[in-house]
């Protein structure tokens, strides 16, 4: 069975997301299923989708994410922020972490 | 170089340029290349030297302010990304792609094993990377 990671999305990324015209198809239909009903929030992904999803921001952070001198404009700002959201390793090593110093 | 400069160095945590000072001093100098990545490490603190090119021929000249931070880190939430991670997504990447951006400069995207590098093959500056998994994520 392929292990999953939930990820939480606030509103913002969401609506982005829903709305995201770069996506491929694969990854935009992923993105229907699991946000299409309007409460949901929540999106959960194979740690190969999450990459794929990172490789599809990073893409779209070079063509518009930078302004002049290189600093991020508000929509490279989100594409980083939702880069960093899907790294599904660092959850899993964050989560192994928590647990660790329960001990 | 100039101070406020972060040097790279083998252990990750990094030297930082206080000053520069001028001196009358003579000392025989070597214009040294090495093969392979064109890396090697000086003095005791292992700064990283480098000639660098990446796999399509792009020579690196430095970083953008942002490319600094997300190499670094937040030290939090945030990983930042192993210098051995981001130089061999540039000099062994798994693909490239590359295009223009909104404010019409060119930019290559390079996809390693560890890590995930966005540069200005222009100016050689490298403008944003990644890890990938936790191999790329660079060491406390």
């Amino acid at each position: 069975m392929t292990r999953t990671t939930t990820i939480t999305l606030t509103e913002q990324e969401k609506r982005y997301l829903m709305e995201a015209a770069f996506l491929p198809t694969q990854l935009s239909d992923i993105v229907i299923a699991h946000l299409q009903n309007s409460r949901r929030t929540a999106i959960g992904l194979t740690s190969a989708q999450a990459e794929e999803f990172r490789a599809a921001f990073t893409e779209r952070l070079a063509q518009g994410g930078f302004d002049g001198q290189y600093s991020l404009t508000s929509e490279g700002v989100l594409l980083e922020r939702l880069i960093d959201k899907f790294f599904v390793e660092s959850i899993g090593a964050a989560r192994r972490r928590r647990g660790a110093n329960c001990l | 170089m100039r101070p406020g400069q972060r040097i790279e160095t083998a252990d990750d945590l990094g030297l930082l340029i206080l000053d520069i000072a001028r001196t009358d001093r003579v000392e025989r100098t070597y214009n040294l290349t090495v093969s392979g990545p064109h890396t090697f490490l000086v003095g005791e603190d292992g700064a990283v030297v480098h000639n660098f090119c990446t796999k399509l021929g792009v020579r690196i000249t430095g970083f953008v302010r942002h490319g600094i931070n997300r190499a670094i880190g937040d030290g939090g939430r945030r990983a930042g990304v192993s210098t051995r991670a981001w130089r061999d997504a540039l000099a062994n990447p798994r693909s490239v792609t590359s295009g223009v951006d909104a404010a019409g400069r060119p930019f290559q995207v390079y996809t390693g094993h560890s890590a995930r590098v966005v540069i200005n093959p222009q100016t050689g500056q490298i403008a944003s990377m990644n890890p990938l998994g936790r191999a790329g994520v660079r060491g406390p």
